[in-house]
């Protein structure tokens, strides 16, 4: 009796141990100091995880209220980044000039050192961490109270959910910050919609082909002085060295 | 305690006198099984994280400990369990391993949760996109124009209209602030670069910031912040000399604080250059006069043939002084006053000469003439405008402009071998008030209203010594001409907008009344009247009231404009005793339509009708002489101008293969329309206009396209456009000619970068036209072709050349070509302060340019003179 009502407890906690957790993302491109403010969502369990950065609404000039958010995978814009445990991936899309691609990407990518910096975070305690992702720095702090192994954009693997993440060169200044956390949510989840009309490709293919589009860029004269527009080598993760 | 402190050494001492690390694995249970994917921690005393790890599928961990004397407890934690911490201490290795197992209990406690979150403003402007200099200037950028040139999404054509994201841009505003209205150039082609902080590039630009998100708008403009804190006055200044008797100078100056911004600039030159708002070789005076057309009186008198297929710093002969004053006064808060003057002075000279061969149904003969042509025009521009913008939701503004230009055209002509010596004096007087208000009724519906008032008149005087014969037999010898066209213009507008969702709707009504008067005379020996055929005293005034509602929609996927216009008009005609009045009630439809296909194919379609009444240079009848050997008059009709216009466009834009590519289909028919009955012989020509109830049409085909080759390191650019028209006209009493002209134009450009300090361009052009005569079968083709080679080197920062040749062939049915040199080297200061320039310019050292052209019923060889060869010296500096 006790153990089939502990099986029976257990599963419910199985069922209803996702989470919600929205960030309000500031990200500005320090080359034309454009700053674009917007939130975003990461939803899930301990399988697998949405990342929806709301870049659609930031556009729209939205009014804050709380319950006037869409539902979770819309066939908006937004970009997804879906993350699945078991198989150890990373999906989501990006482009190279505006072509987009599907992307496959690997949880495995970060390296993190952990740091003794401490502070605190709508009132729980975090710990700092960096980490150098793809000639980026990022400067992250993760809560060990809740136990959560995800965090915004790509970041996995750290023992607990990422509640800021900092990052500033000249190309960007990023930042991330929690603003709600909601660890009973109810949801359940299904693969976001990836467009079947996009080429798949893995992350180092997105990478070596961006490289090949660098290069032709570096010799493209645009006009009659004679000056070449390279591409950007990246913005939140670098590809050219 | 001690115990504590002594197992601390103990274990120091361990790790220490081990060279090999001591690993901690174990697995993680809870009363059902084993419990994947938890965290295992290693911590310090002050509960800090020093390494972690996490069990596998199988609940499975290790972990190396480091050699951290710190690390004192394992915990491990998770989602779906109560955290458990473990101390150390009370563990030993063995071998070199700890082995911990940790069994874990169901969580109980509730995660803490945050649900309400901090409320923070987004703010975004997302129409708005901020360039900052610094990342794009190399250092050779002197004015504005030079910076914009290499903004992304912005271009700076050849006459210095600047376009962003491919539409011309309405304003340039200084920090927010309209200092320039419509004759921006006088900043882009002045201010130095240096003053600039920030460029903005804004998208559906709205001058009017009460209806913005109101009023459908496609514009766009640019805003210059300027740097704050910089000092306050600051300039530039380029001085040149060269050989021979070559002068250049160029003072720009711009002062800048919380209440005023001013701008000027001074120049001189003699070198062909011309970086003012103000063009006499064409027929367009400004980017300013260009917008508004029809409110200015036109000027039948000729005042010279100053055009030429090539450059204008190759033969445009001058003598060019310019001044502009521009100053913006913050009155209060919210109140702008702003004061624009300007001054230009110039002696344009120059020598044709031109051979016609004339080919007709039944006669064919020769004109020949030599014109020694000097143009000295002056010209005073004022403008004041004020605005308030006080009350949150009432905006005014009053803008008065005042206009003067006198200029006089001497010419000693050749006509065949009579020699006469020709003398235009002509004003030119506008005065251009506008009052407007705009009241916003509430978040999505505004009312506009304005009142404007033109009056303008622009007299001249032709003098012929000796005078024209025009007809010898009964004594017509023409000696002056004097012409002056008046204008009195008068406005009012009521316009409603209101938007609702993806609609914008808007309601325009307007009424005006446009007077013009031609008083014009031709005068013999005597000073008498030749007689009544060569007097105009006319009076054209046309009564219009107007309705427009247009409704937009636009949505991802396309846009639909749709409008239609209710127009009546009262016209009146009055010349001595002939008298027409006449009222009408028409509609005309406008509409267009654009549909993306996805974000790299769209495709655009537009249709609009129109019925215009002729201008006032249609509708005088006594014969006016326009030069030596010109005349003209017209056959009088009000009779409505009816034009059907279609465009179609596709557009094609792959950023990813740098490909672009842009068709488009024209088509003009209209059903009536003014021709010409020329009469010409070898002494004069008579152009006489009629109205024709038979129609002329006509149709293109234009297709321009870029894209870059990698392999090749080169993009490749094509600019193409082929035009067929039907036109009619008569000459000499012929019956009505029926005449067939194709027109192509093919201009092709390769550019290429060779190991980042040599570009090499180069563009080739090919002209064909072709007439036919329809009934009569005569054919008369023409073709021209050029090529210009461009090479730059950039040696560093500080040094740079460059090199164009340029190979004309104006008529490939003549052996007849050219080849023109120029060639700039430009050291730029260690300081990046000083800017030295030698210029040479025609270093072939061409004197004569001959040209030749068809028409569909001549054949025409000209020529004109050249800037002689010179070089100079240029240096430039800022305080």
């Amino acid at each position: 009796m006790k153990i089939i009502i502990s099986i029976f407890l257990f599963s419910q906690f199985l069922y209803s141990q996702s989470y919600s957790i929205v960030y309000e993302m500031e990200q500005t491109d320090n080359r034309i100091n454009f700053k674009t403010k917007l939130k975003t969502y990461l939803d899930g369990n301990n399988e697998l995880s949405f990342y929806e950065e709301d870049f659609k609404r930031s556009r729209e000039n939205f009014i804050e209220n709380s319950d006037a958010r869409e539902n979770l995978h819309s066939m908006t814009n937004n970009n997804v980044y879906y993350k699945n445990r078991t198989s150890n991936t990373i999906l989501y899309r990006d482009h190279i000039r505006f072509k987009f691609f599907n992307i496959n990407d690997s949880l495995d990518s970060f390296e993190w050192k952990l740091g003794s910096e401490k502070k605190t975070v709508l009132g729980y305690d975090c710990q700092k961490a960096t980490t150098i992702f793809r000639g980026r720095k990022f400067e992250v702090y993760f809560t060990n109270d809740i136990p959560i192994n995800d965090g915004p954009y790509k970041f996995y693997g750290l023992p607990g959910l990422i509640l800021e993440v900092y990052s500033e060169d000249d190309i960007a200044t990023i930042k991330i910050e929690v603003i709600q956390i909601n660890l009973n949510s109810e949801k359940q989840y299904s693969i976001p919609y990836f467009d079947s009309r996009l080429k798949n490709i893995s992350y180092q293919e997105y990478k070596k082909l961006y490289q090949e589009k660098y290069e032709e860029s570096l010799f493209k004269v645009v006009n009659e002085k004679g000056e070449t527009r390279p591409m950007s080598k990246g913005f939140f993760e670098y590809y050219v060295d | 305690m001690w115990i504590r402190k002594v197992l601390l050494l103990i274990s120091t001492f361990f790790s220490f006198y081990l060279t090999a690390q001591i690993k901690i694995k174990g697995t993680v249970s809870d009363s059902i099984g084993t419990v994947p994917f938890a965290n295992v921690l290693l911590k310090d005393n002050n509960n800090t994280i020093k390494q972690y790890t996490s069990t596998n599928e199988r609940g499975f961990y290790k972990i190396v400990l480091k050699d951290n004397e710190e690390i004192l407890f394992l915990e491990v934690t998770n989602l779906t369990h109560e955290p458990k911490t473990i101390p150390l201490k009370d563990y030993v290795s063995k071998n070199n391993e700890i082995i911990i197992d940790i069994k874990l209990s169901g969580r109980v406690t509730k995660l803490k949760e945050v649900i309400v979150e901090k409320k923070i403003p987004i703010v975004t402007k997302k129409d708005t996109l901020v360039y900052n200099p610094e990342n794009f200037k190399d250092g050779s950028e002197r004015i504005i124009e030079d910076l914009l040139k290499k903004l992304p999404g912005i271009k700076v054509e050849d006459n210095g209209e600047i376009k962003f994201k491919g539409k011309p841009i309405k304003k340039m505003l200084l920090d927010g602030d309209d200092l320039f209205d419509a004759n921006y150039t006088i900043g882009s082609k002045n201010i130095n670069v240096d003053m600039i902080d920030k460029v903005q590039g804004i998208e559906k630009f709205e001058e009017n910031s009460l209806l913005k998100g109101i009023r459908e708008s496609d514009e766009v403009a640019l805003n210059l912040l300027l740097k704050k804190g910089k000092t306050d006055f600051s300039g530039n200044t380029t001085l040149g000399y060269g050989v021979e008797n070559r002068y250049y100078g160029n003072l720009t100056g711009i002062l800048v604080n919380s209440k005023i911004k001013g701008f000027g600039i001074a120049s001189y030159n003699n070198v062909g250059q011309n970086n003012t708002p103000y063009d006499f070789d064409s027929q367009v005076l400004s980017l300013e006069n260009l917008k508004n057309k029809n409110l200015n009186t036109q000027s039948l008198i000729n005042e010279g043939n100053f055009n030429s297929e090539i450059d204008n710093s190759f033969h445009r002969l001058n003598n060019n002084l310019y001044s502009s004053l521009n100053f913006l006064y913050k009155v209060n808060k919210s109140s702008n006053l702003r004061l624009n003057f300007g001054f230009y002075d110039d002696k344009l000279q120059r020598i044709n000469k031109s051979n016609s061969v004339i080919t007709l149904e039944n006669e064919t003969f020769e004109v020949n003439e030599t014109n020694n042509q000097i143009k000295t025009p002056q010209l005073y521009d004022l403008k004041a405008q004020f605005s308030n913008k006080e009350k949150k939701n009432l905006h005014w503004e009053y803008l008065g402009k005042l206009f003067y230009n006198k200029t006089n055209f001497n010419d000693s002509s050749i006509n065949n071998t009579l020699l006469q010596n020709n003398n235009v004096d002509s004003e030119n007087f506008n005065l251009n008030q506008f009052i407007n208000s705009t009241y916003k009724i509430s978040e999505n519906k505004a009312l506009v209203s304005s009142l404007h008032h033109v009056s303008s008149k622009s007299p001249q005087t032709l003098l012929t010594n000796p005078g024209t014969t025009i007809d010898r037999f009964n004594n017509l010898i023409a000696f002056q001409q004097n012409s002056e066209f008046s204008k009195d213009y008068f406005n009012v507008n009521a316009s409603y907008y209101l938007s609702k969702n993806k609609f914008k709707y808007g309601v325009h009504s307007s009424f005006f009344t446009n007077e013009n008067r031609l008083n014009s005379k031709l005068l013999d020996e005597s000073n008498q009247i030749l007689n009544n055929d060569f007097v105009n005293n006319n009076l054209y005034k046309i009564t219009n009231f107007n309705i427009n509602p247009v409704l937009v929609f636009n949505t991802e996927k396309y846009s639909i404009k749709l409008g239609i216009n209710a127009i009546y008009n009262s016209i009146y005609f009055k010349e001595s005793s002939l008298k027409e009045e006449n009222n009408n009630l028409f509609f005309t439809p406008k509409l267009a339509l654009k549909y993306r296909f996805d974000k790299k194919n769209s495709t655009t379609f537009s249709y609009d009708y129109n019925q215009m009444l002729p201008d006032e240079d249609k509708t005088f009848t006594g014969v006016v002489q326009t030069s030596y050997r010109g005349f003209i008059s017209n056959e009088l009709s009000l009779e409505y101008l009816k034009t059907h216009s279609y465009s179609l466009t596709y557009n094609y834009n792959d950023f990813f293969n740098l490909t672009q590519l842009s068709i488009n289909l024209s088509h003009n028919y209209r059903p009536n329309n003014y021709f010409y009955n020329t009469i010409i012989n070898q002494d004069i020509t008579i152009f006489n206009r009629f109205y024709g109830n038979f129609g002329n049409k006509d149709y293109g085909l234009s297709i321009t396209g870029e894209t870059y080759f990698h392999p090749f390191r080169t993009t490749f650019q094509l600019n193409s456009n082929f035009n067929l028209s039907f036109d009619n006209n008569i000459i000499n009493n012929s019956e009505i000619r029926e005449i067939k002209n194709e027109n192509l134009f093919l201009n092709f450009t390769a550019r290429r970068g060779i190991k980042k300090i040599l570009v090499v361009e180069n563009k080739t052009s090919f002209v064909n036209n072709n007439f036919k005569i329809i009934k009569e079968n005569l054919t008369n083709n023409f073709q021209s072709l050029s090529n210009q080679t461009k090479i730059i080197f950039k040696k560093n920062e500080h040094l740079n050349v460059n090199i164009i040749g340029n190979f004309i062939s104006p008529s490939l049915k003549e052996n007849n070509n050219y080849f023109f040199l120029e060639s700039e080297i430009n050291y730029i200061s260690k300081n990046k302060k000083i800017t030295y320039s030698l210029v040479g310019k025609n270093l072939t050292n061409n004197k004569m340019f001959f040209m030749s052209s068809v028409t569909n019923f001549s054949n025409n060889r000209s020529s004109h003179n050249l800037i002689e060869r010179y070089v100079m010296l240029k240096v430039t500096f800022g305080f």
